[in-house]
C-alpha cells in the first residue's frame, strides 16, 4: 500500500513537470510585443532590453526598441536604436525608413554632401543581398573563377577555350566587384564610429571641459562621427564638418551593444 | 524783415528765466489737417552753440514727423558779432481744433529752460500758411540763394495736396469701390515717396497695377475752384467685408518741392514737405432684408451661370465631366463653392476649380470654373442639376437668382460593384497621404534568434578560399605535368616504368620482410619483366641474354648493369625452377642489388 502511494506521488510529480514544460512560457521579446500593442511603451522597452541582453546582436530587437523610444517621444534614443539596427543589418529597410522619418521631424538640419554613386550602389546591394549574401556571392564567384580558369588552361579546343575565357573574365569582374564591396563593408564595420545625440539640446564645446566656450548647440537625434576620446568627453564631427566636444554620457554609440539609460517622462506611455 | 520779427515775437513763446535768449516759434498759427507745422527753437547769444535739446517734444494732438534739424548763423553787424542757433521740429496734426504745440526743454550753460506751448488752430482740409515765417525744417539747399536772408522757403500750402478719391461713398457689402491716391500740385515736384501707408480695415483690397507709361494717370483737375496738375500714385478696388462706417486710414507722402530762385546761377531751391490724405469715410450698407432669397450667400455684382456635359452617353464606370462656369463682375472671389446635386447610383468627385479673374474698370470681372467628374455606377438616365445662384445687384438694388438647366446623362452597361472609393472603370485617382508615422515593430521568431556571426568573420570562410586556390593550382600543376610528359613519349614511358618498378619494389620489400620465399623471386622476376617491357619494349619471349644485351646497349645501359640484370634474372629463374640447387641468397641483398640496378638504369649513380 505504501509503495503504491509513493508510486502515485511520483507519477503525479512527473505529470506536473511535463505539463509545466509543455505550456509555452512568454519570452521577454514576445512580452515586449504584447506590451507595445497595449500601448505600454515603457514596459515594452524594459522587456526588449532584457531580451537584447541575451541576444545582443539581434537587429530586430534594436528596431523594436527604437519604435518604443519613438512612441515615448525620445527621438535621440529612437535614432540610436534604428541606426544600430542598420549597423547590424545594413539591409534593414524599415529601420532606414524610420531614420528618414525622424530626420524629417528632428530639429537640426545639417547640410551634408549627397551620397556618391559607389555608396548608393553599396547600399542598394547590401539592402538587396545582405552582408552574408554578398559574402556567399563572393565565395561562389571565386569558385567559378577557379573552375573556369583551370578549364581554360586545360582545354585544347579553341572555341571551348574562348568560351571558358569569357566566363572567366566575367566572373573575374564580378569577383573583384564583390570583393571591393565586401572590403568596404568590413572596413566600415571595423573603423567607422558614430554617435547619436540623446539630450533634447546639447552644447558642443571647443574642448573637453565645461570651461571651454560653447561653439554651437545640437539637438536629439543628430548623428555625429566620433573622432577622439578623453576622460568623459568625446570629440564629434557633424556631417557638415563642424567639430567639437561633448560629454560622453550625452550621446549613444551606434557601433556598440551598450544600452543608454532610459528615463521616460513620468505619466507618458 | 521787420514785419516778420514782429509776427514772430507775437507768435512765439519765450523761455522762462532766459529773457530773449531762447525763443520758440511756429511756422503757422492756422493750418489744415492735411498740412504740417514747424516748431523752431531759436537760441541767440555767444554761447548759443552749446545749446542742446534735453528731450524730444511730444504732444497728444500732434505727431512728430521730423527733427531736430539744426542750423546756425553768425552775423557781424556794425562791429558787433551775433550768433543764432535754430532747432526745428516738424509736426502733423492728428485732429482739428485749437491745439497746442508742445513745449521743448533746452539745456544752455548747464541750465535747463522750457519754452512755452504755442497754440495752433487746425481746421479740416488744407489751408495756405497764415504766417510769413512758415518754412521747412529741412532748410534750403542753395548756398547762394538770395532769399536766404528772409529764412527758409514757405510751405507750398494749398498748392500741393494729397487726396484719396473715390466715385462713391455709400456701397453695399461686397460691392467694389475704386479708390485712387492722387497728388494735386501747382508747384514743381522733384520727387515723392511714401512716409506712411494707410490701412484699409474692414475691406478686402485688390491693388491695381499701374502702368508707368499710362498717360491717363497724369492730367489736370479742378479742386475748390483751382486748377491743379494731378498724378494718380496708387489705385485700389476695395470690397467691404461688413456693414458700417469706415474711416480710411490716412496716407502720408514726402514730397520734394523745387522752387526757382533769383540767384545769379538760376538754381532752384528744394524743400521736402509732408502731405497727408484727406479724411474719407465710406458707408457700407447691409443688404435689404426684404426679398432676400434663402440661397443668398453675400454675392454682390452681376453674374451668370452655365453648365455643360462633355458627353451625354457613357458606359457604367466611365467618367463624364460637368463644366460649371460662373461669370460676371463683382466680388467674384467670394463665389461660394458650387456643388452638383447628389444622385443615387452616380459617383460625383470633388471638383477642380479654375479662375480667370482680372481687375478691370474698378471691379473684378471674369469667370470661375468648376469641373466635376461624374461616374455612373449603374445603367439609367441621370439628371444632373446645379443649385441656384443668388446675388445682389447694386445697380438695380434687387436680389436676382440665376440657374442653368439640368443635364441628362445616359449610362448603359452592368452595374459597377464596390463602394466607388477606389478605381472604377479605369478612372485613376491619386492616393492622398493623410499622415506620416514610423513603421510598425517586427514580431515573430526572429526576435528570439541569436544572430550568427557574419559569414566573412568565420574561419572556414577564409579556409575555403585557400582550399579553392590550392585545389586549382594542384589541378593545373598535374595537368601541366601530364602534358609535359605526353609531349615526350619516351620520357613518359620511362617515367611510367620507373613508377611501376618502384611500386613493385615496395611490394617485393614487403615479401622480403616475411623471409626467403618463392614469391619473392617470383615478384622480382615479374618486376624486371614488366620494367623491361615498359621501358625498352622487350616482351617476355624476347627475354634472352643476347636480345637483352643488344637492346640495352642500344639504350646506353652499361655492360656491368646488363650483367647484373642477367645475373638477377638467372638467380630468380633458378630459384623458381630449381630451388634445391639454387644458391642461398639473402632477400635484403637481392632487393638492394635490384634497387641499385634500377637506379643505374634510370640514369642515376650505382
Amino acid at each position: 500500500m505504501k509503495r503504491t502511494v509513493v508510486f502515485a506521488w511520483l507519477i503525479l510529480g512527473l505529470l506536473v513537470v511535463w505539463v509545466a514544460a509543455a505550456v509555452p512560457s512568454e519570452t521577454p521579446a514576445s512580452a515586449g510585443v504584447r506590451l507595445y500593442g497595449d500601448g505600454q511603451y515603457d514596459a515594452a522597452d524594459r522587456a526588449w532590453r532584457q531580451a537584447v541582453q541575451a541576444a545582443p546582436g539581434n537587429a530586430e530587437l534594436y528596431y523594436n526598441l527604437g519604435c518604443a523610444a519613438f512612441r515615448r517621444h525620445s527621438l535621440g534614443e529612437a535614432m540610436l536604436y534604428f541606426q544600430r539596427a542598420c549597423w547590424l543589418n545594413p539591409g534593414h529597410t524599415d529601420a532606414r525608413y524610420n531614420i528618414n522619418h525622424i530626420n524629417r521631424i528632428s530639429v537640426d538640419r545639417v547640410s551634408q554632401n549627397p551620397p556618391g554613386v559607389p555608396q548608393i550602389i553599396r547600399d542598394v546591394l547590401v539592402s538587396w543581398l545582405g552582408v552574408d549574401g554578398i559574402s556567399g556571392l563572393m565565395l561562389g564567384v571565386f569558385a567559378i573563377i577557379c573552375l573556369t580558369g583551370w578549364y581554360a588552361l586545360r582545354v585544347r579546343d579553341l572555341p571551348q577555350r574562348r568560351t571558358a575565357g569569357w566566363i572567366f573574365a566575367v566572373t573575374l569582374v564580378l569577383g573583384v566587384a564583390s570583393a571591393i564591396l565586401l572590403w568596404g563593408i568590413v572596413v566600415r564595420d571595423s573603423s567607422v564610429s558614430e554617435g547619436v545625440i540623446l539630450t533634447r539640446q546639447q552644447d558642443i564645446r571647443s574642448g573637453p571641459s565645461q570651461s571651454h566656450p560653447v561653439l554651437f548647440s545640437v539637438h536629439e537625434g543628430l548623428v555625429v562621427e566620433l573622432v577622439a576620446r578623453t576622460e568623459g568627453w568625446r570629440q564629434v564631427v557633424l556631417p557638415n564638418g563642424w567639430n567639437g566636444w561633448i560629454p560622453e554620457n550625452q550621446l549613444g554609440v551606434v557601433q556598440s551593444f551598450d544600452l543608454p539609460v532610459s528615463a521616460p517622462p513620468a505619466g507618458k506611455k | 524783415m521787420l514785419m516778420g520779427l514782429i509776427v514772430l515775437s507775437a507768435m512765439g513763446g519765450l523761455a522762462r528765466g532766459e529773457g530773449g535768449k531762447v525763443r520758440a516759434t511756429a511756422s503757422a498759427d492756422r493750418i489744415g489737417l492735411e498740412n504740417t507745422v514747424t516748431l523752431d527753437i531759436t537760441i541767440e547769444g555767444s554761447d548759443a552753440a552749446g545749446a542742446e535739446i534735453v528731450e524730444k517734444p511730444s504732444a497728444p494732438d500732434f505727431r512728430l514727423i521730423g527733427g531736430p534739424n539744426v542750423s546756425t548763423q553768425f552775423r557781424f553787424v556794425n562791429g558787433r558779432a551775433s550768433f543764432t542757433k535754430v532747432i526745428a521740429f516738424s509736426f502733423m496734426p492728428l485732429k482739428t481744433g485749437r491745439l497746442e504745440l508742445p513745449p521743448v526743454k533746452i539745456r544752455l550753460d548747464g541750465q535747463v529752460s522750457r519754452t512755452e506751448p504755442i497754440p495752433v488752430e487746425v481746421v479740416a482740409g488744407s489751408v495756405s500758411p497764415s504766417s510769413p515765417s512758415g518754412r521747412s525744417p529741412f532748410g534750403t539747399l542753395d548756398p547762394f540763394d538770395t532769399d536766404a536772408e528772409a529764412g527758409t522757403p514757405a510751405d507750398p500750402g494749398d498748392d500741393l495736396l494729397l487726396r484719396l478719391e473715390s466715385p462713391g461713398r455709400a456701397v453695399y457689402v461686397g460691392q467694389p469701390i475704386p479708390l485712387d491716391l492722387v497728388l494735386y500740385y501747382r508747384v514743381r515736384i522733384g520727387g515723392a515717396d511714401l512716409e506712411k501707408e494707410g490701412k484699409f480695415e474692414g475691406f478686402w483690397v485688390e491693388t491695381v497695377e499701374l502702368d508707368p507709361r499710362d498717360t491717363s494717370r497724369v492730367g489736370r483737375r479742378e479742386h475748390n475752384g483751382r486748377a491743379y496738375n494731378t498724378q494718380v500714385l496708387r489705385r485700389w478696388v476695395l470690397f467691404p467685408l461688413r456693414s458700417g462706417r469706415f474711416d480710411v486710414d490716412p496716407w502720408i507722402l514726402r514730397v520734394l518741392v523745387e522752387t526757382p530762385t533769383q540767384s545769379f546761377f538760376g538754381m532752384t531751391r528744394r524743400q521736402v514737405v509732408l502731405r497727408r490724405t484727406n479724411s474719407i469715410t465710406i458707408n457700407v450698407m447691409d443688404f435689404p432684408v426684404v426679398g432676400r432669397p434663402a440661397a443668398f450667400n453675400g454675392l454682390c455684382g452681376r453674374f451668370d451661370i452655365r453648365a455643360g456635359l462633355d458627353k451625354s452617353a457613357v458606359a457604367t464606370g466611365e467618367a463624364a465631366t460637368v463644366r460649371l462656369i460662373v461669370q460676371g463682375e463683382g466680388n467674384l472671389r467670394s463665389i461660394p463653392e458650387q456643388k452638383l446635386m447628389e444622385i443615387p447610383g452616380c459617383k460625383i468627385y470633388a471638383p477642380k476649380v479654375q479662375d480667370n479673374i482680372r481687375l478691370e474698370g474698378g471691379t473684378l470681372r471674369g469667370s470661375r470654373t468648376w469641373e466635376f467628374v461624374v461616374i455612373p455606377l449603374e445603367a439609367g438616365m441621370f439628371e444632373l442639376s446645379i443649385p441656384e445662384l443668388s446675388y445682389f445687384d447694386p445697380g438695380s438694388q434687387t436680389f436676382r437668382s440665376v440657374n442653368s438647366p439640368a443635364m441628362k446623362l445616359n449610362a448603359t452597361g452592368d452595374r459597377v460593384t464596390g463602394t466607388g472609393a477606389g478605381n472604377i472603370g479605369g478612372f485613376n485617382m491619386p492616393i492622398e497621404m493623410k499622415g506620416r508615422d514610423i513603421r510598425h515593430i517586427h514580431t515573430g521568431s526572429m526576435l528570439e534568434q541569436k544572430p550568427p556571426e557574419r559569414l566573412y568573420r568565420r574561419p572556414w570562410f577564409l579556409a575555403i578560399f585557400g582550399l579553392l586556390v590550392l585545389v586549382t593550382l594542384g589541378a593545373v600543376a598535374i595537368d601541366e605535368r601530364r602534358r609535359y610528359l605526353q609531349r615526350d613519349q619516351r620520357s613518359w614511358t620511362r617515367s611510367r616504368a620507373a613508377v611501376q618498378a618502384r611500386r613493385d619494389l615496395r611490394a617485393c620489400a614487403a615479401l622480403g620482410r616475411k623471409g626467403f620465399s618463392a614469391e619473392l623471386f617470383d615478384g622480382v622476376y615479374r618486376l624486371l619483366q614488366n620494367y623491361l617491357q615498359a621501358r625498352f619494349g622487350i616482351n617476355n619471349l624476347e627475354l634472352t641474354g643476347v636480345r637483352l644485351r643488344q637492346v640495352l646497349s642500344s639504350h646506353q645501359i652499361s655492360e656491368t648493369a646488363t650483367a647484373d640484370l642477367l645475373d638477377i634474372l638467372q638467380q630468380c629463374e633458378r630459384y623458381r625452377y630449381a630451388p634445391t640447387v639454387a644458391e642461398t641468397v639473402l632477400p635484403q641483398e637481392l632487393l638492394a642489388r635490384l634497387e641499385r640496378l634500377l637506379r643505374v638504369m634510370e640514369g642515376g649513380r650505382p
